[in-house]
């Protein structure tokens, strides 16, 4: 006897479904054993401190219970020329931040924290960056709610963001 | 026709042995694979049995080395685990019950980034966690295959309270 197509397509699908289901909780499985093996740290990489030539943001992205914190150091340096660190993003001169909704492999949170970068601008002035380019890539918040809409950019955070405290 | 002497004259036609396997003692020697359980992750073991006492020690290992950047010239982090484990097994001459206690002993460091840079988290180092097993294990009497399962909860100072499970199997001889 065959299965109509569309219980086949089901079963696959809830095959599939099953597959995801069981890979998500072997690699949770996994993260928790290394977590306590001491494998997971805190990491951050502030975007407003950057190498020659790099283009400076008004942010610290900081991911908490990572495994991969050589990976995301490295990156930080290499992609953004910007400045790695361990441990969570410096807290003085948040004006707030964005808790990322995405979903890591290894389950670490990831949080962007903005700043009042007004002191930098008012010393560097608004061209210092790049080529005489902007001294902070857009978008550069200036009050809560400003940080409230860059968290609610769906082009920025396509996963979705919160807006959160220190 | 020559009449048979008295029974209790009869000497012996064999010597006593000592017990062997299929007289209902358990094999005396286990090496098994463990995935998760006492180990963390997994664990390659050796187990003695000492079945006067239906007593277990065991000794185990693993050993994990891991590039975690893509980057060249980042290291890589390293988890080792030695789980050292007494047992106490009841039940029937194949099933038994398993009742254990002992220490993992950890080794982690940490992966360093491109520039040696290691970011470490808590309990990094060498470490000892407190570990128990609560389990089933089948026991062959001539040897040969034995498995088993449990739970393997882990205690570490700076980790709190893992509640861990695992399954193993291998070969008694």
């Amino acid at each position: 006897m065959r299965l109509p197509h569309a219980a086949r397509v089901g079963a696959l699908l809830a095959l599939l479904a099953a597959g995801g289901t069981a890979c998500d909780a072997i690699t949770s499985v996994i993260v928790t054993g290394a977590d306590f093996g001491g494998a997971t740290a805190d990491a951050h990489c502030d975007r407003r401190y950057v190498a020659e030539g790099g283009q400076a943001s008004a942010f610290c992205q900081e991911v908490v219970g990572t495994v991969a914190a050589s990976q995301f150091s490295d990156d930080c340096r290499n992609k953004f020329q910007a400045t790695p660190g361990a441990g969570l993003c410096p807290r003085e001169r948040i004006i707030a931040g964005c808790a990322l909704d995405k979903k890591t492999d290894d389950g670490s949170k990831v949080w962007d924290w903005y700043y009042d970068v007004s002191d930098v601008l008012a010393d560097a002035g608004p061209d210092a960056g790049p080529d005489g380019g902007p001294t902070f890539a857009a978008p550069v918040p200036t009050d809560v709610s400003a940080v409230g809409a860059v968290c609610a950019d769906r082009t920025r955070y396509e996963d979705g963001a919160e807006l959160a405290f220190p | 026709m020559t009449p048979l002497p008295p029974a209790a004259d009869v000497a012996p036609q064999t010597a006593p042995t000592a017990p062997t396997a299929s007289d209902g003692t358990m094999a005396p020697d286990a090496v098994y694979f463990e995935v998760l359980g006492n180990g963390l992750l997994y664990s390659i073991n050796y187990e003695r049995f000492l079945p006067r006492y239906s007593v277990g020690l065991r000794g185990g290992a693993s050993f994990i080395t891991y590039k975690v950047s893509s980057a060249s010239g980042s290291g890589n982090l390293t988890l080792a685990t030695l789980p050292l484990v007494v047992s106490y097994y009841w039940g029937s001459p194949h099933h038994k019950v398993q009742l254990g206690l002992g220490a993992t002993v950890l080794y982690f460091d940490a992966s360093s980034d491109s520039t040696g840079t290691k970011i470490e988290g808590a309990g990094t180092g060498l470490n000892v966690a407190a570990t128990g097993v609560l389990g089933y294990r089948y026991m062959p009497h001539d040897g040969g295959f034995t498995f088993g399962a449990g739970f393997t909860p882990l205690l570490r100072a700076v980790k709190g309270f893992l509640p861990w499970g695992g399954v193993n199997a291998g070969f008694a001889f």
